[in-house]
């Protein structure tokens, strides 16, 4: 599991999406003071946040993202600034999926202290 | 933790005081006890029912008992090598893990369930619940990384990961 910046990685979004899918919780923080987000990183401790669930969870969009990092809705120009990087770090194709996703019927967003619902 | 050291003879016929080094190893030490005073041999433990296991080795944990026969199938297997590493996914592995992926909150009751690598690689929505597990993400977030651990291979080689 990636996680650390290897001391010679740029930032330049270069990275292949089986590389994000190994980033650890503390590696995604890394990113995000890479991004000027420092102030909000420590906001994800606690939260289960990696690589992979960015990447494979087609619930997990950027808006989701924002809120775990407790960016208030009103802070549009913040919010639009990391709905672009995560685009960046998720990748065309799976922004495509999560977007269609997002279009479905009965697509509900996920609250973040929702529960597991079981269906017996 | 010790590596175990290679006994060439099947699981089967392994005599009791193996087995009951076998337990210590895999993470269940607290049953030591009671495999020693109902078990008699490797093949009376592949035979046993989960209600005998529940009674007869005290093994009232759900998880415990579930891990117990995931540990006792894998060394069923007559094709493997008996030499084990212990540095194999045990249930510290799994604690560290969870550090990695943003949810050290639950290490305290997967280390009390002694969650390794084969109780992963089974675990179902009620084993997560017992767990304490509750949350929709978080849940999200333990089958996302279970599934990264699939694709690169750590559960089906076991091998002793360097990290």
């Amino acid at each position: 599991m990636k996680r650390r910046a290897a001391a010679d990685e740029t930032n330049n979004c270069e990275w292949t999406c089986s590389e994000v899918s190994v980033w650890s919780s503390h590696r995604i923080m890394e990113w995000l003071r890479s991004i000027d987000l420092s102030e909000y990183a420590p906001n994800l401790r606690g939260s289960g946040v990696h690589g992979a669930l960015i990447l494979y969870e087609n619930a997990f969009n950027a808006d989701l993202f924002a809120t775990l990092l407790s960016i208030p809705t009103s802070k549009t120009l913040l919010r639009r600034h990391i709905s672009a990087k995560f685009k960046q770090l998720v990748g065309d194709e799976l922004s495509r999926a999560k977007f269609e996703f997002e279009s479905m019927p009965n697509y509900q967003p996920l609250i973040p202290g929702a529960k597991i619902r079981v269906f017996c | 933790m010790f590596c175990f050291f290679s006994v060439n003879l099947p699981f089967s016929s392994w005599n009791t005081s193996l087995v009951a080094d076998w337990f210590a190893m895999i993470g269940l030490g607290m049953y030591v006890t009671d495999c020693k005073r109902w078990c008699k041999n490797g093949e009376h433990l592949m035979r046993a029912t989960e209600l005998e296991v529940e009674k007869e080795l005290g093994i009232k944990n759900s998880l415990h008992r579930k891990k117990l026969r995931l540990a006792v199938a894998s060394m069923s297997d007559e094709d493997d090598d008996l030499l084990k590493c212990a540095g194999k996914l045990d249930y510290l592995w799994v604690a560290r893990w969870l550090d990695d992926i943003g949810l050290p909150q639950y290490k305290e009751s997967f280390i009390d369930a002694r969650i390794d690598g084969r109780v992963l690689h089974y675990l179902t929505i009620d084993d997560l619940l017992h767990l304490k597990v509750t949350s929709q993400l978080h849940f999200m977030s333990i089958k996302a990384a279970i599934k990264v651990l699939r694709e690169n291979n750590v559960m089906l080689n076991s091998i002793c990961l360097q990290f």
